[in-house]
């Protein structure tokens, strides 16, 4: 071969890697602008949905704004302090805002902010977090702040996607808000005058406000001391710059009264209005004491000119919002949770039990009795910070809007579902006739029962653990179920094998020495169950679900409706109705093994279609006398409507059990409260006391038996909260980000078995192909070379 | 044309009959095999997860391949060279780029050998749970993907160099940088790891592992391998400068 000199073939050789190089960068150019993708996961976990595409293509001219941090970390620490990884997540969040485009046929238009981005990113409400690099300033740790999330407008409107840290989650979180904004701006002809009345009421306060900041702006006088309290020097600087600026501001707060006025005149035609204007007439009010106190002579008065500023100032941010969620109010559908038959009604209350007047006249009539009320006021925060932090981290931050709901008034039109969550007592005959109405109007119903009051060990007001017993509790919902073809059978479900295990407090003595643990037993009356409706996505993608003191339901077809199972236990479950039942769990193992299987039982079931009613053919319940009735001041009207219906298209969904969030209120808590018997000096109250803190108490011991099955369960409870507001495309994408693969349940010895197996077996047998292969390799080797030998022989 | 395949596949038969005729391939499949099984099993305690998965397997095997590949790789070229049977090569009527391509080959056959029989881990996870079989698909080729871009990173660093050892430290090398690019460079250098990302096995990879096949990481493989084996052909052509 001809030799060619080191200079001839370097160039050469360069020439061809630069080239090569080039092409293959262009290629790599053009392959990213010129891109297709295929999905290869059975449920298209990585593809959006058609829920989703729809949900894009819905608009004629979407605005998207990314606010993504330029320098975004490698690693963040997650709420319970642990490392996550978040190298790609930035590109996720890309790739998924560019998968939306590319489905919205040209109408979407991407861009993404920058300057200083965690800056605007809030201005847009969004959300910051911190990364682990942290910078010194004054003496302490300053952690770098970044941003991940989006805006989207769409006409006048606007949605927040606040933080995208969790890919798994965005395309959910993108629909929805997609949906929502949708929604909104559909929805916002309907409530014009409304939204007109209140953006001007909105301006109106931050005008007046701004004229206040701009009048005696804090910066020009040093400020407040670290304190937060004002010198003399500086007060006075600053009302003499109110005093000054007095014409301005009036001039500037003019626009307050009509706008106000404007706005009351449509007062009750909407909540979020209503809300409005109750926080802008408080503006109004403190805005009318502070001229006044600004017009005083006494220094004093003046002073407090000052704070009315500070008041001012709070209540303008109570405006905005309200505002805000006005503006975000058209379209919007909320859930509604029935507070009646002492049913989970997850709202604080924070109407005192007893009116703080009240207590120390009590206290000198009954000397305990200032001690109750002082108790009674403790566990109602108590009750009142668990509901609240259930209202705001189970429902509200999972972005679900969430209303109470008062049965005996008519169901507001922006409850788009309702919820009755575990009634234990029964409803009243009205409050069922409003139920059954507003199914037939084609509304919907999700209904989690709670046929019993299971007692595994209960606190006694004596404060001993020995209360146990079960009994059956007093709900009448099952009639009216009964009615639409899905009746609670009265039994529980208690599965031979499939049952998951009840947490039991015990106290352990060891000679003086006691102490309280927390023991594991398994549990047949915490079913855990598998058999799903893989046709509905309300449960498709749930593997398992433990269903604490279920009730089995019995389904009856009949034309035009549909009833459908979704959850079914094994045919070797049983049916428990017997009140001398055993709760101590392994007699209940006992019983239960040697019991012949009566299943399988359906424990969940939604029926739709066309519905009789439960009250057809009977005089409409008469609505419960109101407040003014009372006083004589208005007689009860029937609640005949003109609009009554015998049948109607409707749909509900009943799950037997109540999964295990047992209802916590002031009513069941506080059962049989009086205040009169509080007043009359009665030391019965000292036992009344104690059996209210053993009602709390025994909440969270049955709260601690069963919290390990709730996880999965939360996840069922938003399927069927966005099922009740007929939001399915969101319980299909929920459905498919939260798939789970369970494992068959093998013993340790089979796990060990496979793991043999797996890790010498298959090294093992490719060793084994290895000498078959060598083997017949030296036998034809063999063979030929006998033949050879032979042939030459020949 | 003809001629040309005909080579090709010559050469690749010979480097795969070599393999299989000596303990080697035996030898690198079964630890291989045995560190894929340890790592599922026993490492990441497959059971305790109890998820019907094998992504946690799918997700390491690139690193376990760092050292794999270039294991098989190291002795395509280097091997000739030492023993000067390279010289012998190319008095058949074959090209340097016939040569490298077969050579290539015959490496793809290995791996293709090892990931087929490293499925045995989603038979042995399909038969205990409802394995998504897409996912898994997707995984398998993200692999065979990023090991024949490992494998013609080995082949061009086993015509850098005579000696094996060389070859295969110079490919590890290699490899792990082209696998973590975006992560070296941006612990050094924070705001050029996202133009770095676009080199990265890595970043490319976790799109095809997590099922998705997106043109643009089939194209980036492929260009890299291109480029790969062309270098590695004017490398082998080196020999004949004065």
């Amino acid at each position: 071969m001809a030799k060619t000199s080191k200079l001839t073939g370097g160039l050469y050789v360069t020439t061809v890697l630069v080239a090569t190089v080039v092409i293959a960068v262009l290629v790599n150019i053009i392959a990213g602008r010129l891109f297709g993708r295929v999905d290869l996961t059975e449920a298209n976990l990585n593809t959006l949905s058609q829920a989703s595409r729809d949900a894009v293509r819905g608009f004629d001219d979407l605005e998207v704004t990314l606010y993504i941090s330029p320098d975004f970390p490698e690693t963040i620490r997650d709420e319970a302090g642990q490392p996550r990884v978040m190298r790609d997540v930035a590109q996720a969040f890309r790739d998924k805002i560019e998968e939306y485009r590319s489905y919205a046929n040209g109408s979407m238009t991407v861009r993404e902010a920058d300057g200083d981005i965690v800056e605007q990113a809030k201005k847009a409400n969004l959300r910051a977090f911190s990364g682990e690099e942290a910078t010194a300033k004054e003496g302490r740790l300053e952690f770098k702040q970044y941003v991940l999330g989006a805006t989207f407008h769409y006409k006048d409107a606007m949605e927040v996607f606040p933080l995208g840290l969790y890919p798994e989650h965005y395309e959910f979180e993108i629909t929805r808000l997609l949906t929502r904004l949708h929604d909104k701006v559909e929805h916002a002809g309907e409530m014009e005058d409304l939204l007109s009345a209140g953006k001007a009421l909105d301006e109106a306060v931050q005008a007046c406000d701004k004229a206040l900041a701009d009048a005696a702006p804090s910066e020009d006088d040093g400020g407040a001391n670290p304190f937060g309290l004002l010198t003399a020097d500086v007060a006075e600087k600053r009302v003499g710059a109110y005093q000054t600026a007095a014409s301005d501001i009036q001039k500037a707060c003019d626009g307050l009264t009509p706008a106000l006025a404007t706005a009351k005149a449509r007062q009750g035609q909407h909540p979020a209005l209503d809300s409005l204007i109750y926080m802008a007439d408080a503006f109004a009010q403190t805005f009318a004491q502070f001229q006044q106190a600004l017009a005083a002579t006494e220094a004093e008065q003046k002073q407090q000119a000052l704070q009315l500023v500070e008041n001012l100032h709070a209540i303008k941010g109570e405006v905005v919002a309200e505002a805000k969620n006005l503006a975000d109010s058209p379209g919007r559908k909320s859930i509604g949770f029935i507070c009646a038959g002492d049913a989970f009604c997850p709202f604080p209350d924070d109407t005192p039990l007893v009116p703080p007047e009240l207590a120390p006249v009590l206290g000198q009539k009954n000397p305990f009795a200032q001690q109750v009320v002082q108790q009674l006021g403790l566990m109602q925060d108590r009750i009142n910070q668990v509901l609240g932090g259930v209202e705001r981290n189970l429902f509200r931050r999972q972005g679900f809007d969430i209303a109470k709901v008062d049965l005996d008034k008519p169901v507001p039109t922006t409850v788009g579902g309702l919820v009755l969550f575990g009634a234990r007592s029964a409803l009243t005959e009205h409050q069922l006739y409003q139920l059954d109405q507003y199914v037939l109007g084609g509304g919907s119903l999700v209904v989690f029962l709670n046929p019993w009051d299971v007692r595994v060990l209960n606190v006694t007001p004596k404060g001993e653990m020995t209360d146990t017993g079960m009994t059956k509790n007093s709900s009448n919902i099952g009639e009216l179920l009964a009615t639409w073809g899905i009746a609670p059978d009265g039994g529980l479900v208690a599965e031979k094998t499939d049952h998951d295990v009840l947490n039991v407090l015990s106290v352990v003595r060891q000679g003086q020495l006691a102490w309280q643990t927390q023991r594991q037993f398994p549990y047949p009356l915490l079913p855990v169950f598998h058999d799903m409706a893989t046709e509905s996505p309300l449960v498709r993608a749930i593997a398992s679900l433990t269903l604490p003191w279920v009730e089995g339901l019995k389904l009856t077809d009949a034309p035009g409706r549909t009833v459908t199972p979704l959850i079914r236990s094994t045919a070797s479950a049983l049916s428990v109705s017997d009140p001398s039942f055993p709760l101590e769990p392994t007699a209940q193992l006992a019983q239960v093994a040697g019991a012949t299987g009566e299943g399988p039982f359906v424990v969940a079931a939604t029926v739709t279609g066309e519905l009789p009613s439960h009250f057809a053919g009977k005089d409409a319940p008469p609505a419960p006398a109101s407040e003014g009735d009372d006083k004589g001041e208005a007689k009860a009207e029937p609640a005949v409507k003109p609009q009554r219906r015998d049948k109607g298209e409707g749909r509900v969904l009943v799950i037997g059990s109540n999964l295990g969030l047992e209802p916590l209120s002031q009513g069941t808590i506080f059962k049989g409260f009086d205040l009169a018997a509080l007043t009359n000096g009665s030391f019965e109250i000292i036992d009344q006391f104690q059996q209210w803190r053993a009602n709390l108490q025994n909440w969270e011991v049955r709260l601690s038996q069963i919290q390990h099955t709730l996880n999965d369960n939360i996840q069922f409870l938003f399927n069927a909260l966005d099922w009740s507001i007929q939001q399915e495309a969101l319980v299909e994408i929920r459905s498919k980000q939260y798939q789970r693969r369970p494992l068959q349940q093998l013993d340790e010895g089979q796990q060990s078995i496979i793991k043999v197996a797996a890790t010498v077996g298959a090294p093992l047998l490719f060793i084994l192909l290895g000498l078959i292969g060598l083997a017949v390799r030296r036998g034809r080797r063999r063979r030929l070379i006998a033949s050879m030998s032979g042939g030459s022989k020949a | 044309m003809a001629d040309a395949v005909r080579n090709v596949s010559a050469i690749a038969k010979r480097e795969l009959a070599f393999y299989f005729g000596s303990p080697i391939a035996y030898v690198a499949v079964t630890v291989f095999l045995a560190i894929c099984g340890v790592y599922l099993f026993v490492v990441y305690d497959f059971f305790d997860g109890n998820q019907a998965t094998i992504r946690p397997l799918i997700e390491q095997i690139p690193l376990f391949f760092i050292l794999y590949i270039p294991a098989v790789t190291m002795r395509l070229l280097s091997e000739e060279k030492r023993a000067g049977t390279i010289e012998l090569l190319v008095t058949w009527p074959v090209t340097d780029t016939q040569i490298v391509v077969g050579k290539y080959l015959g490496a793809l056959g290995i791996l293709a050998v090892t990931l087929v029989m490293s499925l045995v881990f989603p038979l042995i996870v399909g038969s205990l749970g409802d394995l998504d079989g897409g996912l898994v698909a997707g995984g398998y080729l993200g692999l065979f993907l990023l090991g024949a871009a490992y494998a013609a990173m080995g082949l061009l660093t086993s015509t850098w160099t005579q000696n094996q050892i060389i070859a295969f430290i110079l490919a590890v090398l290699l490899c792990t940088f082209f696998y973590a690019i975006d992560t070296m460079v941006g612990s050094v250098w924070e705001s050029a790891r996202d133009a770095f990302a676009a080199l990265s096995m890595k970043a490319h990879f976790a799109n095809i592992a997590r099922g998705v096949i997106d043109t643009r990481d089939l194209v980036f493989y492929a260009t890299f391998i291109v480029v790969s084996l062309v270098a590695a052909v004017q490398s082998l052509q080196t020999r004949n400068w004065k």
